[in-house]
């Protein structure tokens, strides 16, 4: 499937009805979506045949995405029965989609993988704790004990270096920012002075050092040279010469022009 | 809900101070089908995976019958059986029912915790005391 054709499947996808701001429920969007899922499969094909979770799914955008690029099978997982709602609806706007959702908390997810629940890969926008200090470290703590190879998640640039020290220390993997992305809010809740708000977010992948046993061949990675692996390579790049969350390093991932900005839509917020 | 989802879980409550990974029971009220793609690589790596008595007494559940009770591997290389494992895997799906802990809470004995499943999706929230 290409690109653009994904992007405007994305499109259709439902948002919120009506968000809720303590569960930091922001739209992740067509654009943003779609690249990143674009990404996982072009770049290192981790989900053709495999298993997925998506933590937090909120509407399921990235789960159908997931499931789209040719997840064999997709558990979409998030706290919130009105999302859940919304997620069932849009997947069920599909044929046939290999997506199955789940009503839980992130600590009961950190428990379920305790007594066994695995997937082959675990992609996620999750909160970036804004609201319940230290969430978006619980779902990556979270992300990382499903995982039976790779995470990919977004997580704010500003907290890069204490997500790159987790990730490293405390969780024992390979982490790499793929790409930094500006996560263009338009005013989603009505107490939002701006009319919109930027934030600055890092694509993250974080890959197991130790994959598990019966599990995961590894992927073999589509050929070098695509289009999408090139522009996220050279958006990574530059990205990362630019000190962390300058507008220099953006304006150069624009610049580049293959990446088209990797902005967010505005998403319809009601 | 699939019972490749279903395989995933045990229950979770902190209380019931299980040993082992327990797998839910299944009680149906409603059930449905889907169609998907049947990829007997796929499968293969599943058949690894997950814990077949599990996936057998789901299937059970789901009045699905043809399933063997103890597979080997050779039978992956049988159309016939790679058919029902995939169909009891990938395209049952529950739709309204309850994931059931066999083991109760020691003070309720008579009480089994139960988590519905609604328009399938199942609700695995737990209470404070549980967690």
């Amino acid at each position: 499937m290409k690109l653009k054709q994904l992007q405007s499947i994305m499109q259709d996808i439902a948002p919120f009805a009506d968000p809720k701001i303590d569960l930091e429920q922001y739209p992740t969007g067509a654009h943003l979506a779609s690249r990143l899922l674009y990404t996982v499969e072009e770049k290192y094909n981790e989900f053709d045949g495999r298993t997925v979770a998506d933590l937090g799914c909120g509407t399921a955008m990235l789960s159908i995405g997931a499931a789209l690029l040719g997840a064999s099978h997709v558990l979409g997982i998030d706290l919130d029965a009105d999302a859940l709602d919304t997620a069932r609806e849009n997947c069920e706007a599909f044929e046939d989609l290999p997506v199955d959702l789940m009503q839980c908390s992130i600590r009961q997810v950190m428990k379920l993988a305790e007594l066994g629940l695995r997937a082959d890969t675990v992609i996620m926008n999750p909160p970036f704790g804004t609201r319940k200090n230290g969430a978006d470290l619980e779902f990556l703590r979270a992300a990382v004990a499903v995982s039976r190879d790779s995470v990919y998640s977004l997580h704010k640039t500003t907290t890069r270096a204490k997500v790159q020290k987790v990730a490293e220390n405390e969780l024992d993997t390979m982490a790499e920012v793929l790409a930094e992305l500006r996560y263009d809010l338009p005013a989603s809740y009505s107490f939002h002075k701006m009319k919109s708000k930027d934030i600055q977010v890092d694509l993250w992948r974080f890959k197991k050092k130790q994959q598990e046993s019966k599990g995961v061949e590894p992927a073999e990675p589509k050929s070098t040279g695509t289009e999408a692996e090139s522009a996220v390579t050279e958006a990574a790049g530059m990205a990362v010469q630019g000190a962390e969350g300058t507008p220099q390093g953006l304006g150069m991932l624009e610049a580049a022009g293959r990446v088209e900005g990797m902005q967010l839509e505005e998403a319809d917020p009601r | 809900m699939k019972l490749l989802t279903h395989n995933m879980l045990a229950c979770h409550v902190r209380s019931h101070k299980h040993e082992e990974a327990q797998p839910f029971l299944i009680e149906v009220t409603e059930q449905g089908e889907a169609d998907a793609d049947f990829d007997p690589a796929f499968l293969e790596r599943m058949f690894d995976r997950i814990v077949w008595k599990t996936l057998y007494d789901g299937a059970l559940a789901m009045g699905i019958k043809d399933l063997p009770e103890s597979p080997t591997k050779a039978l992956l290389d049988d159309e016939v059986f790679l058919r029902a494992f995939h169909h009891a895997l990938l395209e049952v799906s529950l739709e309204e029912g309850f994931l059931i802990c066999p083991f109760a809470d020691p003070s309720k004995p008579n009480e089994k915790r139960k988590f519905a499943v609604t328009k399938g999706v199942p609700n695995l929230l737990l209470d404070e005391h549980e967690c």
